[in-house]
């Protein structure tokens, strides 16, 4: 009994009884609290008639271009502070200022200056995950060991070198946490924007998804795109993150 | 031949009320080609001071270095540090990657790295010579502590030193892998015809390595030469061994007495 308390599959399934139990007692109306049942139908017209699949590669796709220029930002401005004192001074601040702004905020701003369009969510995602990364990035960097760097010297590495062969890999733990945060974050800032104008794209996302089902007053609908969230959610930290870290934790131990 | 060579250095941490604390002052040393040299002291005495400012880690306060007749200035290739700490492998390198390291690294990080043909050969030969070769695709989280340091040694025999720093390289092993690594360095330097500076605060250790024995006392006076002049290999159930062990024994706890 205990160790099945301990798996999340017993708790997935108990929850869900539960929530059954409730639609079942008929206390709340079926259009605030649906059926599992219906939820679950729902997904599966949806994913048949493409509207679902459309939708979650849409929201994929506006997170996967926003991630690259994120990270290639972070990457040069973490190279940069290593040059120079001042610029690392002013990344810093800039961090220290914008890492705690929800990137929802900026977008009046963003669309007073650059106009309307799908590169508004683009921004806000890139904004989402830029800085967590960059002060991932930063902190691992400040905390190469010493016993490293001098290594470097007694070798005679470059500054190049000393970056690509010493810092950056030994910063690489703190860079996937970093990469954890920023997908969390898009995750976020992607629906939230998808939401408030998600009908500038040509699919809309899954936050125009889920919006639009509480315009329709399609309650199952409306559980079906958080159900398919959590389980999107899930999936990526369990194919892509966990296996990496796996990889660290295999490599270098679990301690660091 | 004096491969290193000191002339008048001083060296001073400062102190929180404005003062300095002399490490060592107006010290004069050479280092013959091929010797083994101990700097044996308790901890605080400025042994590994000393071997930071003897390889290039530190600037002297005053006074000149100079390895080869040419000054030093900063850490070089050819006088390898090996130290205690168990960290000083990178982690995500494996253990031949690790001992490469000197010669031959990834361009970037992920890629694999291409050693050349003489390269391989050299790295083949150090693993050997060090006892690893069934552990070449290991990371070092995987090794023994006595690996980690043979490990260590190796990535410095990489590098073709002409002299070997060693900051108590052996002090958080056990007794067995101790001796172990011992009687390889003794080897190493037989074979390879390198110098050695060897920190310990082990008089027995000190005793079955080195040539010379710089023994320190208390932080700015000069430490006192020592020559070791026991046949090798030693035994240190030999009665001279035990006898000139006891003398250093004896005198290490005089200085402690004055302080």
């Amino acid at each position: 009994m205990k160790r099945l308390a301990g798996s999340s599959l017993f708790w997935i399934v108990l929850l869900a009884l539960s929530w059954e139990g409730i639609y079942r007692s008929g206390l709340f109306h079926p259009l605030v609290f649906p059926s599992l049942v219906d939820i679950i139908m729902t997904a599966g017209t949806d994913f048949k008639s493409g509207e679902l699949p459309l939708n979650i590669l849409s929201s994929m796709v506006l997170i996967f271009i926003s991630f690259i220029p994120s990270i290639i930002l972070a990457f040069l401005m973490t190279l940069l502070s290593g040059l120079s004192g001042t610029l690392k001074a002013l990344f810093n601040t800039l961090a220290n200022v914008a890492h705690p702004l929800p990137g929802i905020a900026l977008l009046p701003v963003l669309i007073l200056w650059t106009g309307l369009g799908q590169h508004i969510i683009v921004l806000v995602v890139i904004h989402s995950v830029l800085w967590p990364l960059l002060v991932n990035l930063e902190s691992g960097i400040e905390e190469t060991p010493e016993i490293w760097l001098n290594l470097g010297r007694n070798n005679g590495l470059t500054s190049r070198e000393m970056f690509f062969q010493i810092l950056l890999p030994g910063a690489y733990p703190y860079l996937l946490a970093g990469l954890k945060i920023g997908w969390a974050r898009a995750w976020r800032a992607v629906i939230s924007a998808e939401m408030i104008f998600g009908t500038i794209s040509g699919g809309g996302g899954l936050g125009w998804y889920i919006f639009n089902k509480r315009i329709f007053m399609d309650s199952p609908g409306m559980f079906a795109g958080i159900l398919i969230l959590m389980v999107l959610g899930v999936l990526v930290d369990r194919y892509v993150f966990t296996p990496l870290e796996q990889g660290v934790d295999r490599r270098r131990g679990k301690t660091l | 031949m004096n491969i290193l060579h000191c002339e008048n250095i001083s060296f001073s941490y400062p102190l929180q009320n404005g003062d300095r604390r002399f490490i060592i002052r107006n010290f004069d040393f050479s280092l013959n080609q091929g010797e083994f040299l101990t700097l044996l002291g308790p901890s605080g005495c400025g042994k590994t001071t000393l071997l930071n400012l003897f390889s290039g880690f530190l600037p002297a306060d005053s006074g000149s270095i100079s390895f080869n007749g040419n000054p030093l200035t900063d850490p070089f290739p050819a006088g390898q540090m090996i130290f205690q700490d168990s960290t000083q492998l990178l982690p995500w390198l494996t253990v031949e990657e690790n001992i490469l390291f000197p010669l031959c690294r990834r361009r970037f990080p992920g890629f694999r790295i291409s050693p050349g043909t003489d390269q391989k050969e050299k790295l083949d030969e150090i693993l050997n010579l060090v006892g690893l070769t069934e552990f070449r695709e290991y990371h070092p989280v995987r090794l023994s502590g006595g690996m980690k340091q043979r490990c260590a040694l190796g990535r410095a025999l990489m590098a073709d030193p002409r002299i070997l720093y060693m900051d108590e390289p052996f002090g958080a092993l056990d007794t067995p892998s101790r001796i172990e690594l011992q009687s390889l360095i003794l080897k190493l330097w037989e074979e390879k015809n390198v110098s050695v500076i060897f920190v310990t605060h082990d008089i027995s250790e000190a005793l079955i390595l080195s040539d010379r024995i710089l023994q320190f006392g208390s932080p700015g006076i000069s430490p006192r030469e020592l020559p070791v002049n026991l046949t090798r290999p030693r035994d240190r159930k030999d009665n001279s061994f035990k006898e000139l062990e006891w003398q250093i024994y004896s005198s290490l706890a005089d200085t402690e007495r004055i302080v």
